[in-house]
C-alpha cells in the first residue's frame, strides 16, 4: 500500500538560518506516528512543509501520493490539522467557531460534533476570547477532528489540555486508528507518544536521526548492567568486550554500560562465581533524554 | 556561574530593593522604548502641520490690510463656519499665530489626544490581552508600580511631542513672520506645547481610566467619542446654543481662552485640565492594581447579531470580522457629515454675500480649485479633504484587521482547510473592501440626511461620499499588495505610511508654494470635487487601479512565498 506522507530530501533553509535538511521518512495508512525532538529541532517547519504554509527549499512532500505544494487543496480536503501556535476568531463563540470551520471543510457531521464538544468537556456558547487556554485547544481539535478527515497532524496536540483531556484526546486517536485513519503528531509528552504511536521519528537540529518502532527505541537503547561477583575481577576484563562502554568497578562488584547483544557479557561473567546479575531496561523517557543530550554534547564538541 | 546571593538581612533588603529598582526602570524604559517610533512620526506630522498653516497664511497675507480683512471676514463669519473652520471663539487672528491657533491648532491637538488615546488604552489591557502584563507583575514590582511606570514613560513621550510643538512654533514665528507680533515668544510657544500635551493626556486618561474595565477596544473607543464629541461640541457652541452647556463641560471648553499661540495665554485655565488627568490616571492605576488581570466587563445583550458575523463563507466572514470597525468608522464620519451637510448650505451663502476677493484668494490658496462660496465646495473643504483623511486612517484599521488573519496565526489554520492561498487572499480582501463599503454608505447617509435637513440637494454629497469610499479602498489595496507580497505585519505601517505621505503632500504643497507636480502625487488630489458631481476619471480610475491591482499582486506574491506568524 503506498504510503499517506512521504518526504524525500526535504529541506528548508530561513536565509541564512537552519530548518531542516535532507529530511526522509514515510507515513502508513493506519499509522500514527510520533514526531519528536527538542525545542527548535525542525518539527514545527516538517509540518508546516506538509501543509503547504512555508515551502521547502528542496526535496518534495507527498501526501495521499499528492504533491504537498501543487495539489495542497486536494490534501486539505482529506486532512484535519492542528498547529502548534495558532489563534481563532476572537468575537466567535465555540460554536461559531466550529461552525465556520465546518463549512470550509465541507461534510461534517453534527452529531459527531456535538459528541466531540461533549467528550472534551467544552462549552460551545462561550466566546472565544474567553476561553482558557485548554479550552481553546479542544475548540481548535474539535475543528480539527470534527469533519473526520483520513489524515490527521496534529503540532502538540495534548498542549495545556488536563489530564482528563488528555485522557479524552488519546482515545479520540485509538478511535482513528480503529478507523484506519492515519495521525502524525509532534509531541513532548513521551507518556501519550508511548501510549498512542506505532512508530516514532526523532529530529535534532534539523536532521531526522531515527525512525523505529515504539517498542525498538528501547532495544537501542543502553542497558545499566551490573554484576556482583564472589571474589575481585578486573575491570580491563570487560573493558574490551563489545558492546560494552563505561565500566565502573569496585572490589566485587562491576557496573557496566551495555549497547546491543547482552550476550559477551553474560558468558564473561560465567567464567567467575557470578552471585547476582541486574540488567535495567532504561524507559522512554530516559531513552530520549540521553538521545537529546548526546546530541547536544556533539555539538558542544563541534562548537 | 551562579550569581552571588546576599547573606545578611541587610544584604537580602538592599538586593530585593536594586532588583526592584531595575526591574522598575525596565518597565518605564521599555514602554519609552517601544512607543519611540510613534513619538517621531506624531511629534514629526504636528510639525509639519504647523509648517504648512504658518507658511500658507505667512507667504499670502504680507500687509496689515490684507490681516484686516482676513479678520474681519473670520469674525463676521456665521459661527457655524466658525466652528468648521477652527477655535469658535478666535483672538489676533491679524497675527501670524493667532491664524494658525484659529486654523490647526484643534487639529494639532486632536492629532496628539488620538495618539495618547491609543498608547494609554493599550498600555495595560493590550499588555494583559497579549498576557505579557502576567509576566511583568509576576515580578517584584506591584501592578500600581507598573501601571504608574507606564503612565510615566507616556508622559515622557508626550512631553516630547510638545516640545517639538512648542520649538516648531518658536521657528516658524521666525521664519514666515513679516508684520509686527508675528514672532511667538518662548513663553507663549511653551504654553503652546504644554497646552497641547494637557489637552491631549486629558483625552488619554479616560481611555487608560476604562481600559481595566471594557478593555483595549471599549475604552479607546469611548475616549475618542468623548474627545471628538467634545470638540464637536466646543466648535459648534456658538452656532447651536443647545451645545453652549455641553461644550463648556470638555477641557476644550475650560481652555477656550489659553491661546498661547495668538498671544493670549491663560495658564489657570490648564488646572481643571492637569485635575481631572490626573483623577482619571490615578482611577487607571488603582483600577489595574485591584482588578483581575484582563478581566473586563461584558455587556451580553451587546452581540453581533449571527446573520452578520459571516459564518457562510471566508468572503463572508472577513466582511463580518471587519463590520463592527467598518460600521464605527462610518458612523464617526457619519455624524461628523451630518454635521456638515446641515450647516453648509447657509454657511455657503454668507460667505458669498460678505466675504471679500482678497479673502476668499486665502482659501484658494490652502484647498485649490475649490470654490468655498458654494454648498458643495464647503462640503469639499469641510468634509471631503478631511473625511479623505479620517477614511485613510479608517482603511489603515481594517488592513490592520485584514493582516491579523496571518500576523495571529489564524491562517495557518485557515489554510489547513480546502481554502488555497489564492482563494483566501481574494475572499479576505473583497471581505475587507465591502466593509469600506458598508463604512461608506454609512457617512454617506450622514451627510444626505444633514444636506436634506438643511433644505439642501441630498443626492449629490450622497453620491460624492463615494470618494472616501474609493480612497479607502485604494489603500486597502496597497495593504493587500503589500501583505501579499512582503508579509501582514508590513501591510497596516506601509498603509499608514501612505496615507500619511498623502495628507502631507496636500496639506504641505499649496501651503508652502511647493512646484504643482509635487501636490499633484496625492492620490487625493485627483478625484475632482465630488460634491457638486465633478469627478476626475483619473482619480476614480487609479483608486479602482490600486485596489483591483493590489489583490491581483497580492495573490501573486502570496503564492509564491511562506506564510508567516
Amino acid at each position: 500500500m503506498a504510503p499517506v506522507i512521504q518526504t524525500l530530501g526535504l529541506t528548508k533553509h530561513y536565509g541564512g538560518h537552519r530548518g531542516i535538511e535532507q529530511v526522509e521518512f514515510e507515513v502508513a495508512a493506519g499509522e500514527v506516528f510520533g514526531f519528536l525532538g527538542p525545542n527548535g529541532a525542525g518539527k514545527t517547519t516538517t509540518i508546516r512543509i506538509l501543509l503547504d504554509t512555508v515551502r521547502a527549499t528542496a526535496g518534495t512532500a507527498r501526501i495521499f501520493g499528492l504533491d504537498s505544494r501543487s495539489d495542497s487543496v486536494a490534501i486539505h480536503r482529506r486532512v484535519g490539522y492542528l498547529p502548534g501556535e495558532f489563534s481563532l476568531y476572537d468575537r466567535l463563540t465555540g460554536r461559531e467557531t466550529v461552525d465556520y470551520f465546518s463549512k470550509l471543510h465541507g461534510g461534517v457531521d453534527r452529531a459527531y460534533q456535538a459528541q466531540l464538544a461533549e467528550r472534551l468537556d467544552v462549552d460551545l456558547s462561550r466566546r472565544y476570547r474567553d476561553y482558557s487556554r485548554g479550552n481553546k485547544q479542544k475548540v481548535a481539535l474539535i475543528t480539527a477532528l470534527q469533519h473526520r478527515p483520513d489524515l490527521l497532524v496534529l503540532d502538540e496536540p495534548s498542549s495545556g489540555l488536563d489530564p482528563l483531556g488528555q485522557q479524552t484526546f488519546l482515545a479520540l486517536l485509538r478511535e482513528a486508528r480503529e478507523d484506519g485513519r492515519t495521525v502524525f503528531l509532534s509531541s513532548h509528552v513521551l507518556d501519550e507518544v508511548r501510549r498512542s504511536c506505532d512508530r516514532v521519528g526523532i529530529i535534532r537540529e534539523g536532521r531526522l536521526e531515527t525512525v523505529a518502532p515504539v517498542d525498538q527505541l528501547r532495544d537501542m537503547a543502553h542497558h545499566e548492567v551490573e554484576l556482583r561477583f564472589a571474589g575481585a575481577v578486573t575491570a580491563a576484563e570487560f573493558e574490551s568486550l563489545p558492546g560494552v562502554s563505561i565500566v565502573t568497578a569496585t572490589d566485587h562488584e562491576l557496573h557496566l554500560t551495555v549497547t546491543g547483544e547482552m550476550d559477551p557479557v553474560v558468558r564473561a561473567a560465567a567464567r567467575h562465581h557470578l552471585i547476582d546479575f541486574t540488567s535495567r531496561e532504561p524507559s522512554l523517557e530516559e531513552f530520549f533524554l540521553a538521545h537529546y543530550r548526546a546530541g547536544t554534547a556533539a555539538a558542544d564538541d563541534r562548537g | 556561574m551562579s550569581r552571588r546571593q546576599p547573606r545578611s538581612r541587610l544584604d537580602q533588603r538592599r538586593y530585593r530593593h536594586s532588583l526592584s529598582r531595575s526591574l522598575v526602570t525596565a518597565v518605564y524604559r521599555r514602554t519609552l522604548r517601544d512607543s519611540r517610533n510613534a513619538v517621531v512620526v506624531v511629534g514629526g506630522v504636528l510639525a509639519l502641520m504647523l509648517i504648512a498653516a504658518a507658511g500658507a497664511y505667512g507667504r499670502s497675507y504680507t500687509t496689515p490690510a490684507s490681516r484686516v480683512s482676513f479678520a474681519n471676514l473670520l469674525t463676521s463669519m456665521p459661527a457655524a463656519l466658525r466652528g468648521v473652520t477652527g477655535d469658535p471663539h478666535p483672538a489676533n487672528l491679524t497675527t501670524l499665530g493667532g491664524m494658525v491657533s484659529f486654523k490647526d491648532a484643534t487639529w494639532v491637538c486632536g492629532i496628539a489626544a488620538l495618539w495618547s488615546i491609543v498608547a494609554l488604552s493599550a498600555s495595560i489591557a493590550g499588555e494583559a490581552r497579549r498576557g505579557r502584563l502576567e509576566l511583568v507583575i509576576a515580578t517584584p514590582v506591584s501592578r500600581r508600580r507598573v501601571a504608574v511606570e507606564k503612565v510615566a514613560a507616556h508622559v515622557t513621550g508626550m512631553a516630547i511631542i510638545a516640545a517639538i510643538c512648542a520649538a516648531t512654533a518658536w521657528l516658524f514665528g521666525i521664519a514666515f513672520g513679516s508684520l509686527p507680533g508675528d514672532a511667538v515668544t518662548v513663553g507663549n510657544a511653551i504654553g503652546f506645547g504644554l497646552w497641547v500635551m494637557l489637552m491631549a493626556l486629558a483625552s488619554g486618561s479616560v481611555a487608560f481610566a476604562l481600559a481595566p474595565l471594557v478593555g483595549r477596544a471599549g475604552a479607546a473607543g469611548i475616549a475618542t467619542a468623548v474627545t471628538v464629541g467634545g470638540a464637536l461640541a466646543y466648535g459648534y457652541e456658538t452656532a447651536a446654543p443647545w451645545l453652549r452647556g455641553l461644550g463648556q463641560v470638555t477641557w476644550f471648553g475650560w481652555t477656550g481662552h489659553d491661546q498661547p499661540l495668538a498671544g493670549q495665554p491663560d495658564w489657570m485655565t490648564l488646572i481643571p485640565v492637569v485635575a481631572i488627568t490626573t483623577v482619571l490616571l490615578g482611577t487607571g492605576v488603582e483600577l489595574t492594581a485591584r482588578r483581575d488581570v484582563g478581566a473586563t466587563i461584558s455587556i451580553p445583550w451587546l452581540r453581533w447579531p449571527r446573520v452578520l458575523l459571516g459564518l457562510g463563507g471566508p468572503l463572508r466572514r472577513a466582511a463580518g470580522d471587519r463590520l463592527p470597525i467598518a460600521l464605527a468608522w462610518g458612523l464617526g464620519l457619519g455624524v461628523y457629515g451630518f454635521v456638515i451637510g446641515d450647516a453648509a448650505s447657509a454657511v455657503a451663502a454668507s460667505i458669498k454675500k460678505e466675504a471679500p476677493t482678497s479673502t476668499l484668494s486665502v482659501y484658494h490658496t490652502l484647498f485649490p480649485g475649490v470654490d468655498i462660496g458654494t454648498t458643495a465646495g464647503l462640503l469639499q473643504i469641510a468634509f471631503v479633504a478631511i473625511g479623505l483623511v479620517l477614511a485613510g486612517v479608517a482603511a489603515v484599521t481594517l488592513v490592520s484587521g485584514w493582516a491579523a488573519d496571518e500576523a495571529n496565526g489564524r491562517l495557518d489554520v485557515l489554510l489547513g482547510t480546502r481554502l488555497s492561498r489564492e482563494r483566501w487572499l481574494i475572499t479576505s480582501a473583497l471581505g475587507t473592501m465591502a466593509a469600506v463599503v458598508a463604512m461608506t454608505v454609512v457617512t454617506a447617509l450622514g451627510i444626505a440626511l444633514g444636506a436634506l435637513a438643511a433644505g439642501s440637494d441630498g443626492l449629490t454629497p450622497l453620491l460624492g461620499s463615494a470618494a472616501l469610499g474609493l480612497y479607502a479602498i485604494a489603500v486597502v489595496g496597497v495593504g493587500v499588495a503589500v501583505g501579499g507580497w512582503i508579509g501582514a505585519r508590513a501591510a497596516a505601517p506601509v498603509c499608514g505610511a501612505a496615507v500619511g505621505a498623502t495628507f502631507l503632500l496636500s496639506l504641505l504643497a499649496p501651503g508652502l508654494h511647493l512646484p504643482g507636480w509635487v501636490g499633484q502625487l496625492a492620490l487625493t488630489s485627483h478625484l475632482g470635487q465630488p460634491m457638486v458631481g465633478q469627478w476626475d476619471g483619473v482619480g476614480v480610475i487609479a483608486c479602482l487601479g490600486l485596489a483591483g491591482g493590489g489583490v491581483a499582486l497580492g495573490t501573486w506574491g502570496m503564492r509564491r512565498r511562506d506564510v508567516g506568524r
